[in-house]
C-alpha cells in the first residue's frame, strides 16, 4: 500500500505494473476461491474465513480500481468516449455564394 | 513510400510582344506578356532561360518592346519605367524612369552608322534616352498637344524622327525633330486628312518615309510624304481592283527591316478578316503585288538583305464557325459565331513569299495541324535565316486563341509547344483516378444485387481468378523488367495505363483556364493528359467547376460539370465532361434560357449515381440537372430541407430561399448591408468533403468542449467604402445560411484588405492591414457549444435556441500574404495545418494550434494538461516550415487542396503564373512506416528467433527423454 502511495498518479511503466499486479493477485484469488474453500473445509468456521477471504481480496481490488481512476485509466468522462462521438446527421442543405 | 514529389512548371503567359533572332544558330526567343513578363525561351526546348515577372496590376504592364541586338528595351507602367535588359543572361543593364504622360509608342532611333537611342512618344512629349545607360538626351513638348493625338513614331537613320499626330476627321500634324538637340527643324506641317479617324492599325509608314493610311468610309488609300507634302493622295481601291469588307477596318502592316534605313515600300493591306493585299508604293505609285484571301496571319520577317512576307492560310476553305455540336443552341454561340472564322479539318499552311515580287518561294511550305475543334491561331512570329545554298529557311512561332504556342520548323515538324494559357488558373479541382479492371471487377461484385449463393460464390471465384491473372502478369512483368537496364525503364504515363495506386495518392488535376481550355492533368507525373478547347467562352467569364460522379461507380463514368456565366451577356450554359478522358459527356445538359446566379450540389443522386445539381436563376427559379423522374421525387420528398443564399455585393444584400416542391423558391430572408459603408467581399461557407473526426475538444480538468459544427455557417467579410487610415475597418459576420440569423458580427477599427479567410470545421482565420500599427495580423475565431451538446443525434439550424460561444485572438504576422487554404484528410483525424502563401513565392505550412484562440496568456496547470501553448502575439515565419524550399510560386493565386488515401497526407497544388504541386503531412507519416525501415534486419531477426525457438524446442524434447531413460 505504502508503495502504490509511493508510486504516485503519473502513468509509467512502474506504476502501471503495480497496478496491474494489484489488481490481478485479488482476482487470482477470486477465482481459486473454490480451491480455498477446499482448503478451509476443515476448518470450523468455515463460512466466516471464507467471507473473510473474499471482502479482502475485494477491497483489494477496490483499491486497485480506485488506483486506477486516481490515475485516470478508467473510462468514467465524457471526454474518455468523445472519439466515438459520431457527427450530428444534417438535416438542411445549404449552397449559394456570391452572384456569379 | 516518402517519394520527393514536388513539381512546378513555370508560364510567362500570352505573348504581347516576341523576337526571334535572325539566325540559324540563334538560341533564344524573347518575349513580353500579357501576364507582365519579360522572358527568354530557349528555342531549341520551349524552356524558360530567365524569367522576370513585375506587378501582376496594370502597374506593371509593358506597353512596348524593342530589340537592339543582345539589349532588350521594355516600356511598362504605362509608359513611366524604361528598362533595358541583357537578352543572354536576363540581367537589368539599366532603368529609368520617365515623365507621366499617356504612352502613345516608343521607337529605336539610329544615325547612319549605329543605333544609339531610344524615344519614347507620350502624349504631350517626345523624350530621347541613350540605349547605353537610360540617360535622357533631351525632351521636347509637342505642340497643340491638346487636340492633337500624337500616335506614330518613325525615324530611318538620316538624322531626323518624324511624330504624326492626328485632329479626327479633320488633319494630320507631322513634327520633324532633329536627332542631335531635339528641335524641331520643320515647321508643323498640316495635312488635310479628312477621313481618318485614327492613325494605328490603319496607317502605316513605307519607303523613305511616306505615309499610308487605309480609309474604309472612301474605299480608298491616303498617301503622302512626311514632312515635305502637305496633302494626301487619295488613291481609290478600285483601280486596284480590291474592296472593303463590310464593317471592318482596313490594317496596313508595314516592315522595316532595319531602323538605319528605309521601310520597305512593300506592306500588306488587310482588307477583311481572311483577306490580306500585298501591295508596294514607290515613287509615289502604288502597285498591287499579290492578293491572298483565305489568310489567317500575316507577317514580315527579315534576314540580311532579303525581306520575306509568311502568310498562314488554311489549307482547307475558312468557313464561318459552325455549330459543331458543341454547346448548340446556347445564344452565345450565335453572337460569336459573326467574327470568328474557322478552319474546318484545323489544318494550316506558312508559306513564304519574296516581298519585291510577291513571289512565293519554292520549298518553303510548313503544314501543320491544330486540334480538332480547337482553336485558331492568333499571332504569327517568324524567323528567317539563309541557309549555306543562300536559300531561305525559316521557323515560325504561332500563337493560338488558347493561348498555346508551337514552335514549327520546315517541313511542319513541332518542335515544341507551350500551354501558356495555364498561367491563369481560374479553378480546379482533383479526380480520383478509375480503378484497374481486376479492382472494378472486384468493387464491382459488391455493387451488384445479389443472386443466389452460388451465383455469388462463382463470381467471387471469378474475380479472384482474375486478380490471381493480374498478379502473375504484374510478376512476369517485373522480372521482365529487371533485366533491362535501369534507365530504360520509364514510367510513362498515359491515358490508357491510367490506374489509381494503393493509396490513391495520384490524381487527375482538372483545371479550369480563363481562355476557356480545360486541361486534365496527372498530379504525380504532371502532363497533360487531355485538353478542350471552349471556343465559345469570351474572357471574363466566370467559371464554376463540379465534379458530379466521381470514378467510385464503376461501370458509370465519372462526370464533371462547368458552368460558365459571360460576364456581358449574363448568359450561361453547362459543359458536361468527362474528367479522365476529356471527352464531352453524352449526356445532354439543360438549356438555360436564363441567367444563372448559383448552383448547388445535392448529395443525393440519380439512379446512375450522379449528384444532383440544382441551378438558381435570375428569376429564382431552379434547374435540376439530372432531371430525371427518380430524381425530381427525391427532390420533392427532400424540397422542404433545401435553401440557398444569394450575395449581391453590388447591391449589399444577402438574401436566402427555400426550395418548394414545384422547383419554385420563396424567399426565407433578407439581410442588408448598406453599401455606403461598406461593400462585402468574400462569402465562404465550408468544404461540402470535409469531415471532422473530433466533436470536441478535451479540456485540462477531462471535460469535453464540444465543437459548434454548424455546416450552414457562412462567414462574410465586408470592408469600408472609406479607406482613409483612422476610420477604415473591416467587418465580419458569421451567419446561418438557412435563417440568416447573424450568430456573431465583429468590427475590426482601423484594418484593411485585402482580406484572405480560411473557414473550417468550427474555426474561421482571416488576413488583414492593421493601419495603426502598420503590419499584418491574423485573428482567429472558434465556436463552441459548450461542455453539453444541444442535440447530439441531428443538426438542424431551425433548431438552434442556443448561441455558440466566440472565441477570439489575434497575431501579428511578418508578411503580407497572396493566398490561404487549409489542408483536408480524409478522415479528419490529422490535424490542421494552414498553408499560406507569401508574395516571396514561399508556401508557409503553419499549424493550426498555433492559432488557437484558447492559448492562454499565463499557462496553467490545465492548460499544461492540455497541450495549449502560451500566447504569444507574434507568429513567426520559419523557413524550415517552407513546403515548396526553393521552388518559388510567382504571383500565387490559390491554393488547392485535396485528401489522398492516406489519412495523413494532403494533396496541395498552388496556382498563379506557375503551378505547383506537393504533399504534405501536417501529423508526419504515423499511417506509413519510414523510409529507412530495415524490412531485412526484421525480418531475419524474426525467421532466427522462430528457428532458434524450433531448434531448442527439439533440444529440449532430447534432454527430457535422455532423462526419462536414466
Amino acid at each position: 500500500l505504502f508503495i502504490m502511495y509511493m508510486a504516485g498518479n503519473t502513468i509509467s511503466i512502474f506504476p502501471a505494473m503495480m497496478v496491474g499486479m494489484m489488481g490481478w493477485r485479488p482476482l487470482q484469488a477470486l477465482m481459486s476461491l473454490s480451491a480455498t474453500l477446499k482448503a478451509l473445509e476443515s476448518s470450523s468456521r468455515r463460512a466466516l474465513q471464507g467471507l473473510v477471504f473474499l471482502v479482502g481480496n475485494g477491497l483489494g481490488l477496490a483499491l486497485a480500481l480506485y488506483k486506477c481512476q486516481a490515475m485516470g485509466l478508467l473510462p468514467t468522462r465524457p471526454s474518455d468516449w468523445l472519439a466515438f462521438v459520431t457527427p450530428p446527421q444534417r438535416m438542411e442543405f445549404t449552397g449559394g455564394g456570391l452572384i456569379l | 513510400a516518402a517519394v520527393l514529389s514536388r513539381r512546378r512548371q513555370q508560364y510567362v503567359g500570352k505573348l504581347k510582344f516576341a523576337s526571334l533572332e535572325a539566325s540559324q544558330g540563334s538560341k533564344k526567343l524573347v518575349v513580353a506578356t500579357e501576364e507582365n513578363v519579360v522572358a527568354a525561351l530557349n528555342s531549341r526546348s520551349g524552356e524558360i532561360l530567365w524569367r522576370h515577372v513585375d506587378k501582376g496590376t496594370p502597374e506593371g504592364a509593358i506597353d512596348a518592346m524593342l530589340i537592339h541586338g543582345q539589349d532588350a528595351i521594355t516600356v511598362s507602367n504605362a509608359g513611366r519605367i524604361l528598362r533595358s535588359w541583357e537578352t543572354n543572361i536576363g540581367g537589368l543593364n539599366w532603368e529609368t524612369s520617365l515623365d507621366t504622360g499617356s504612352f502613345q509608342g516608343a521607337a529605336l532611333v539610329g544615325l547612319p552608322e549605329a543605333v544609339k537611342y531610344v524615344a519614347v512618344l507620350k502624349k504631350a512629349a517626345l523624350s530621347l534616352h541613350y540605349l547605353s545607360n537610360g540617360h535622357q538626351k533631351w525632351v521636347e513638348h509637342l505642340p497643340e498637344s491638346e487636340s492633337t493625338q500624337y500616335q506614330l513614331l518613325y525615324s530611318h537613320g538620316t538624322g531626323v524622327i518624324y511624330v504624326v499626330g492626328i485632329v479626327p476627321q479633320s488633319h494630320l500634324n507631322v513634327l520633324t525633330f532633329s536627332v542631335e538637340d531635339g528641335e524641331i527643324t520643320k515647321q508643323v506641317v498640316r495635312v488635310a486628312a479628312p477621313g481618318l479617324r485614327r492613325l494605328q492599325g490603319s496607317c502605316g509608314v513605307v519607303g523613305e518615309a511616306a505615309l499610308v493610311c487605309a480609309d474604309t468610309a472612301a474605299r480608298s488609300l491616303h498617301a503622302c510624304a512626311l514632312g515635305t507634302e502637305q496633302d494626301m493622295r487619295r488613291i481609290p481601291l478600285q483601280s486596284l481592283e480590291l474592296e472593303f469588307a463590310d464593317d471592318f477596318q482596313a490594317r496596313i502592316l508595314a516592315t522595316q527591316p532595319s531602323v538605319t534605313s528605309a521601310s520597305r515600300t512593300q506592306f500588306f493591306l488587310q482588307l477583311s478578316p481572311s483577306h490580306f493585299s500585298l501591295l508596294q508604293y514607290k515613287q509615289g505609285l502604288l502597285s498591287h503585288l499579290r492578293d491572298f484571301q483565305q489568310a489567317a496571319l500575316v507577317s514580315f520577317a527579315t534576314t540580311g538583305e532579303k525581306t520575306v512576307a509568311a502568310v498562314l492560310t488554311c489549307r482547307s476553305e475558312l468557313k464561318p464557325g459552325s455549330s459543331d455540336g458543341l454547346h448548340a443552341g446556347s445564344a452565345l454561340e450565335e453572337a460569336r459565331r459573326q467574327d470568328s472564322l474557322t478552319c474546318s479539318n484545323q489544318t494550316y499552311n506558312i508559306n513564304l513569299y519574296l516581298v519585291e515580287t510577291g513571289q512565293r518561294l519554292l520549298d518553303t511550305t510548313i503544314t501543320f495541324n491544330l486540334e480538332q475543334g480547337g482553336a485558331k491561331p492568333q499571332q504569327l512570329y517568324i524567323q528567317v535565316f539563309l541557309k549555306k545554298d543562300d536559300s531561305v529557311g525559316y521557323r515560325a512561332l504561332v500563337q493560338t486563341e488558347d493561348h498555346m504556342l508551337m514552335f514549327l520548323q520546315q517541313p511542319g515538324k513541332v518542335v515544341w509547344s507551350r500551354e501558356e494559357s495555364l498561367a491563369e488558373v481560374v479553378s480546379l479541382e482533383m479526380v480520383d483516378l478509375p480503378l484497374t479492371g481486376a479492382q472494378a471487377e472486384l468493387e464491382g461484385e459488391f455493387g451488384k444485387k445479389a443472386d443466389g449463393l452460388l451465383g455469388m460464390f462463382l463470381k467471387r471465384l471469378s474475380s479472384q481468378l482474375i486478380l490471381l491473372q493480374a498478379w502473375t502478369a504484374h510478376l512476369w512483368k517485373m522480372f521482365y523488367d529487371a533485366r533491362k537496364p535501369r534507365s530504360q525503364i520509364k514510367n510513362e504515363i498515359n491515358i490508357d495505363n491510367l490506374a489509381r495506386d494503393e493509396f490513391n495518392l495520384q490524381k487527375m488535376m482538372v483545371m479550369v483556364t480563363a481562355s476557356g481550355k480545360l486541361f486534365g492533368i496527372e498530379s504525380s507525373s504532371g502532363t497533360i493528359l487531355w485538353k478542350q478547347y471552349l471556343r465559345n467562352v469570351r474572357p471574363g467569364s466566370s467559371f464554376k467547376l463540379m465534379v458530379q460522379r466521381t470514378t467510385a461507380h464503376f461501370p458509370h463514368p465519372p462526370q464533371c460539370t462547368l458552368l460558365v456565366k459571360d460576364k456581358e451577356t449574363k448568359m450561361s450554359f453547362l459543359y458536361v465532361f468527362n474528367p479522365i478522358f476529356g471527352k464531352r459527356s453524352q449526356v445532354a445538359p439543360p438549356v438555360l434560357k436564363r441567367p444563372i446566379l448559383q448552383t448547388l450540389l445535392l448529395p443525393i443522386m440519380d439512379q446512375d449515381y450522379a449528384k444532383v445539381l440544382l441551378l438558381i436563376d435570375d428569376e429564382y427559379k431552379v434547374t435540376a440537372f439530372p432531371a430525371t423522374k427518380n430524381v425530381l421525387r427525391q427532390l420533392e420528398e427532400i424540397a422542404h430541407s433545401i435553401y440557398f443564399y444569394l450575395v449581391d455585393a453590388e447591391q449589399g444584400k444577402l438574401s436566402g430561399f427555400r426550395l418548394k416542391k414545384d422547383l419554385s423558391t420563396e424567399e426565407s430572408w433578407e439581410v442588408a448591408i448598406p453599401t455606403e459603408v461598406q461593400r462585402i467581399v468574400m462569402v465562404k461557407g465550408k468544404r461540402s468533403n470535409e469531415h471532422v473526426h473530433s466533436q470536441g475538444r478535451v479540456m485540462g480538468d477531462r471535460s469535453v468542449l464540444y465543437k459548434s459544427l454548424n455546416p450552414n455557417l457562412l462567414a462574410v467579410v465586408t470592408e469600408s467604402t472609406d479607406t482613409h487610415h483612422e476610420r477604415t475597418f473591416i467587418g465580419i459576420y458569421l451567419m446561418d445560411g438557412v435563417t440568416g440569423r447573424i450568430i456573431h458580427s465583429s468590427v475590426q477599427k482601423k484594418a484593411k484588405g485585402p482580406v484572405h479567410m480560411v473557414h473550417s470545421e468550427n474555426w474561421v482565420v482571416y488576413q488583414y492591414w492593421n493601419t495603426k500599427a502598420r503590419r499584418n495580423e491574423f485573428t482567429v475565431l472558434e465556436l463552441y457549444e459548450g461542455t453539453e451538446q444541444y442535440n447530439a443525434t441531428a443538426f438542424s439550424s431551425l433548431d438552434r435556441p442556443i448561441l455558440p460561444q466566440v472565441l477570439q485572438q489575434s497575431y501579428i504576422f511578418p508578411s503580407a500574404i497572396s493566398a490561404m487554404e487549409a489542408t483536408i484528410t480524409e478522415r479528419g483525424i490529422t490535424s490542421r495545418h494552414l498553408l499560406i502563401g507569401l508574395p516571396s513565392g514561399a508556401i508557409l505550412s503553419l499549424p493550426k494550434a498555433l492559432l488557437d484562440p484558447r492559448r492562454p496568456e499565463i499557462p496553467t496547470e490545465q492548460s499544461r494538461e492540455e497541450n495549449l501553448i502560451p500566447y504569444s502575439p507574434d507568429v513567426q515565419i520559419h523557413a524550415e516550415r517552407f513546403i515548396n524550399y526553393n521552388q518559388t510560386i510567382s504571383r500565387m493565386r490559390g491554393i488547392y487542396t485535396a485528401p489522398s488515401g492516406l489519412e495523413s497526407t494532403c494533396l496541395v497544388v498552388a496556382y498563379g503564373l506557375d503551378i505547383f504541386q506537393t504533399r504534405v503531412y501536417p501529423s508526419k507519416q504515423f499511417d506509413v512506416l519510414k523510409d529507412d525501415y530495415d524490412y531485412v534486419l526484421i525480418s531475419s531477426v524474426l525467421f532466427g528467433l522462430v528457428f532458434a525457438t524450433m531448434i531448442t524446442k527439439r533440444l529440449a524434447q532430447v534432454k527430457l527423454l535422455n532423462r526419462a531413460w536414466r
